[in-house]
Parts: structure tokens; sequence; C-alpha cells
């Protein structure tokens, strides 16, 4: 049997649609949404109502049995909009789940290549630092920081960009498959994970204790969108300065550190001052624009570090050509 | 005396936060027990039909509403009911022909966001130079409320959808006509309809479990077309020759902020003689929801 803990979000639902399609193992999602209420989006999942945050009895015994062979998949966090919340949490997400796990198989954990920054080349080791570029690099070098202190035996698999049905980046690429963009510009490492790179060192017994899982054959943003533009219907040429897009600043980091300080029993409190407040609410609200998702494509840009530069693969064609009406639900006019 | 009924989470979050003078509300339950304790003090047990009140707000169920404005129509000036309204146009009719007094609001929070009111302008002042020849609307992310009991898409999100269309068109108010060409229904996960209302091509899709563009699309017989981003404080932008302009970044509201400004509407419901919000005109939406059920049942 195949379990995905964590696995209603993005990567996960790609994940599970695959492995049913492509293997004959049973797919289980473990998630903190309740039940009746997956039960009716998602009518076809094998579902465990489980919070995570839960220091309990999991009763994982009901659905693994160690005498078959399992595949355990750790794609849990916990986000928040206060520092300590989401340290806490993510720690305590990683007790309780090996606490629960510890009987089963290896757990295989996925984290993120952004896990040391955004636009840094990913170290091979796990970090022990914590990452402060927004909370989800937080929570996920939290977990990282957890392996390596309590020495747990686990692979850590990190993704790149992520790509699949409903990813932030495919509709990234979706929205510039539709702008008119310069010649020079995207000319920057994709650093995509394909759903299929994923499944594929999940069901591979690889002995790397830490495996950074991006495309290797630099291909770049450029090249991306010009295969879009010529391979998707959604193709247009339509005229937007995405300047102010490019160059993202991250003025919230400072307050991001600060929010450490807010302890847990003030934290409702302030968020409600806040939203009565039209003046704070505006000052740290964002406006909302659809072309703002093809900021993330900025600020996770990683510049080429040599010239080794290969053609695309005729994997990542196909796997952009069966995304193709997916990305139909980001069209722009 | 305003009386609100139904103190569950909308209520919790948008309403309680805004009430400026609790003294002039009394709220009632139908679970007392659960109610928070910050405002049991103001909870009555019962409605006592001998008094009068110049808004009750209906914060209940869907399901609830037609049989608590029949109950309580006498003793209420004025009605305020959340979306969606009523479950269909009949009921809201029954409803008109039984009340004398009273007036019913429409609770289609979303016509008090000002990107919205700032987008109706826009289009309405289009529309005296060309004619709209098609709207798509589309949105979509992974469902994140948690309610007790699940409610179907069209039951739910979807009048938010079609309310705004009609909204931000004037179609709110005009004789409309309905015709619904396709639909594919999936209830809880995902709708998307096709539909011609008042001659216009109406494309309207919505899904819990996909993340779609979140925008409303208006095209132009003259080829100018302009697109409202959904979100509270969504970026409202014009397609002219394939150059994408910018005519408003999204207003800095919040969605607190939101439901202050329906408080002080309703505290000033009878005196309102300019109405921009409307919000006495929303049977519109429930003839497109009906045309929709109907489509589903043949």
């Amino acid at each position: 049997m195949i379990l995905l803990i964590g696995g209603l979000g993005n990567v996960g639902r790609n994940l599970e649609t695959y492995f049913k399609r492509t293997t004959d193992q049973e797919v289980f999602v473990l998630g903190r949404k309740p039940e009746h209420i997956v039960k009716k989006l998602y009518p076809d999942t094998n579902y465990i109502e489980q919070d995570l945050l839960n220091d309990g009895n999991w009763e994982l015994e009901k659905y693994i049995n160690n005498n078959d062979s399992n595949l355990i998949i750790n794609l849990a966090f916990s986000l928040g909009n206060f520092a300590n919340t989401v340290i806490n949490d993510n720690k305590l997400i990683m007790d309780n789940l090996f606490n629960n796990a510890k009987h089963f198989d290896e757990v295989v954990h996925i984290s993120t290549t952004a896990v040391g920054g955004y636009g840094l080349k990913p170290s091979d080791k796990i970090v022990q630092n914590y990452s402060w570029d927004d909370f989800y690099t937080l929570a996920k070098s939290v977990q990282e920081n957890y392996i390596v202190k309590k020495d747990v035996p686990t692979r850590v698999i990190r993704i790149g960009n992520f790509i699949g049905n409903d990813s932030i980046f495919l509709k990234s690429l979706a929205l510039l498959t539709q702008i008119k963009i310069g010649k020079d510009d995207f000319d920057f490492l994709s650093d995509i994970t394909t759903t299929y790179d994923i499944a594929n060192e999940l069901l591979t017994a690889s002995q790397l204790k830490v495996n950074n899982l991006y495309n290797k054959d630099f291909t770049t943003w450029l090249d991306l969108i010009s295969f879009t533009k010529s391979n998707w219907e959604i193709s247009s040429e339509l005229s937007f300065n995405y300047n102010e897009a490019s160059s993202f600043t991250d003025y919230k980091k400072l307050l991001r550190y600060f929010t450490y300080l807010i302890p847990k029993n003030s934290q409702i409190n302030i968020e409600n001052f806040i939203k009565k407040s039209s003046f704070l609410a505006g000052n740290l609200q964002s406006t909302v624009s659809n072309l703002d998702s093809i900021t993330p494509i900025f600020r996770v840009k990683r510049d080429i570090e040599q010239s080794l530069k290969k053609s695309m693969s005729k994997d990542i064609k196909d796997y952009l050509i069966s995304l193709a009406e997916n990305a139909n639900s980001f069209r722009l006019k | 005396m305003n009386l609100i009924i139904g103190t569950g989470n909308v209520f919790k979050d948008y309403y309680y936060p805004n009430l400026k003078n609790k003294s002039n509300y009394k709220f009632f339950d139908n679970n007392p027990y659960e109610v928070s304790i910050n405002f049991k003090n103001r909870l009555i047990d019962k409605i006592d039909k001998d008094k009068t009140y110049d808004t009750i707000y209906i914060l209940t169920p869907p399901s609830t509403h037609f049989q608590l404005i029949q109950d309580l129509h006498s003793i209420g000036k004025s009605f305020y009911v959340e979306k969606p309204t009523f479950s269909s146009l009949i009921e809201y009719e029954t409803i008109l022909g039984e009340i004398k007094d009273s007036k019913i609001a429409g609770g289609h929070s979303r016509r008090f966001f000002s990107n919205y009111l700032c987008f109706k302008d826009f289009i309405l002042n289009e529309m005296k130079n060309s004619k709209i020849t098609s709207i798509s609307a589309c949105e979509g992310s992974p469902y994140n409320w948690n309610p007790q009991k699940l409610e179907s898409i069209l039951d739910d999100e979807f009048t938010h959808l079609v309310d705004s269309i009609l909204f931000v068109t004037g179609m709110e108010e005009t004789n409309l006509e309905v015709q619904i060409k396709k639909i594919n229904d999936d209830c809880f996960k995902e709708i998307s309809v096709e539909s011609l209302i008042n001659s216009i091509n109406v494309d309207i899709q919505y899904s819990r479990t996909r993340q779609l563009i979140n925008q409303i699309n208006i095209n132009f017989e003259n080829g100018m077309s302009y697109h409202l981003n959904t979100n509270l404080n969504g970026e409202i932008f014009k397609i002219k020759k394939n150059n994408i302009h910018s005519l408003n970044n999204g207003n800095k509201q919040s969605a607190i902020g939101v439901f202050s400004e329906v408080i002080d509407y309703m505290e000033n419901f009878s005196i309102n003689n300019f109405d921009k919000y409307n919000l006495l005109k929303f049977q519109n939406t429930l003839r497109v929801i009906d045309a929709i059920n109907e489509k589903i049942k043949s």
C-alpha cells in the first residue's frame, strides 16, 4: 500500500492520481480535513481523517500491514501567520508522525530544494538552520532540522518548482504562455520537478539520504515558455509590463522574525485587531492580480551556473503537452 | 432594536465584530449551548412575537430562510437574508405575496466590495459605447471551510458568481431571459454552465478542488474587454488590441470592513434614498439558479 500523509495538497493530489493509474497498490491519503467533506470532494479517495497535531495514537496499524511492502510518504506541514506557531506545529507534526510510524516501514520525507533559501543552489545535506524566506520554507526547514536533531532514519526527497495539474508553477507558465516576452528574459534555470520525477524516485530504492530532485538538463524558463507557446492552445501574445513582478523585494522578512515573539495566547486577538483596523489591514494586506502569479518564477530565480545546457528532454516535452488542457484553467482573455 | 438569528461562524467572524452598539441587538440561536460566552448575555431563548424589530438578520442555513421569514414577517420591518437567499424564486415570490410592509434585502455581500462597484462603473460606462457580446466567470480553489454540512456549489458559492455578474452589468433589475445551454454538474466538486442571458453568452465555472483564475471577463462588440479579479482586493484591467491596461490595482478593503458597511447600510436602511447596492433586487439571481436546477432535472 501507499500512504500519502498530508496528501490533500497539490503534490499529494497529483501523486495519488499517478499512483492509482500506474501501480496496482492501494493508495490511502491521510489528512486533517473532516472526512464528511473529503468524501464529497474526492469520493474516490481512500481517506483517513487524522489531525497531525494530535499526539495520541493514530492507530495506523488499521491500514498498514508490515507483512506487505508499504510506501509511507510525508507531505504534511503546517503554516500560519506567526513564526513560533509554525515552528512549534511543525516540530509537533514530526514528533507525532514518527512516534506513530516507528513500528512500520521507513517514512520518506518530502521537502523542498528551497529549504536553504530561494535562489540558492541546494545543499546535499539536511539543513540545520531555519529559513525565513517565507513560512513555507520555515516549516520545511524546521522539519529537516528535526530529522537531524532526532537522528530520524528517513530518506529526504526535496522537490524543486513543482509542475503538475493545478500547481502554482503551472499557473505561472500558463500566464507567461499568453504574454509577449522579451527574447532574453526568463533565461534562467527552471529547476522544475514533475509528478513523474517524484513518483519514480519514491518507487526506486535509492541509497541517497538527501536527493534534490529537479530537472538536471539546465532547462530554463525561456525554454519552457517557448515550447508551451508553440504547443499549448492557450498561447497568445498579450502585451503586459512584467518588470514590477521581476524585481521582487521581500519587505516582510523582519515582520516574520518579529512574529516569533508574539505569545500564542495573544495571536487570535492580534489577528482580530488587525482585521478590524482598516488602516492596519490595508497596509498589511496586498491587492490581488491574476498576473501576480508570474512572481513566484522570479522569487525562485536561480542563474545558470555553467554552460552545459542540454536540449529539453522528450519526457519533459510530453509532460508539458499532457498539461495543456489544465493550463486552459488560467486563460486570461 | 434589531434581531440576529443564527450565531454560527459567519456571525462570529464578520457580523458580531462590527456591531458598534451591541445594546441595539438581540441574538437567537437554536443551539444556545454552542454560543460563545462573549455574547451569551444578549441571547434570547424565545422570539417574542409581540415585539417589533427594525431589522431581522437571517444568518441560519439556507434551507431555513423561507420558513423563518414566513414565521417572523409580522415582527420585522426589514429582513437581511444571507446568501443563498431562498431555494427558489417561487419561495421568494410566496414570501413577497404574504408580507405587507416588510422589506427583504438579499445578503449578497460582494456588492459591497469596492472593486466590484468600481468595475460596475467601468462596465456601465462602456455599455454606452458598445454592446456586451459575452461574459465568462471562473473561480476555484481547494475548499477551505469547515461547515457541519457541505452545501452543493449551486446552493452556495455559485450564487455569489451569478449575482456578481448580474450586478456589475446592471442586470440585477432588468427583465431577464435565461436559457441554459449546457451544464456539467458535479454538485460538490465543480460546476460549469454555458448559458444565454438576455442574448449574451454567459459561461460560468466554479471548482472546489482546482485552482482556477478567479476572474469575471466581460467582452464588448467593439473589441474591448474588461477583467475583474474576483478577490476582495482584486485588480481590474482592460484589454484593448491585445494590450493589458491596469485600471485599478485593487482597493485595500478588509473582509471585516465589508461587513461593517453591510451593518451601517442596514442600520440606515429605511432612510437610504440612493442605494448603490440595490439589495432589494436579487430575484434575477434566483431566476438563473432556478433555470440551472431545471436543466439539471431535465
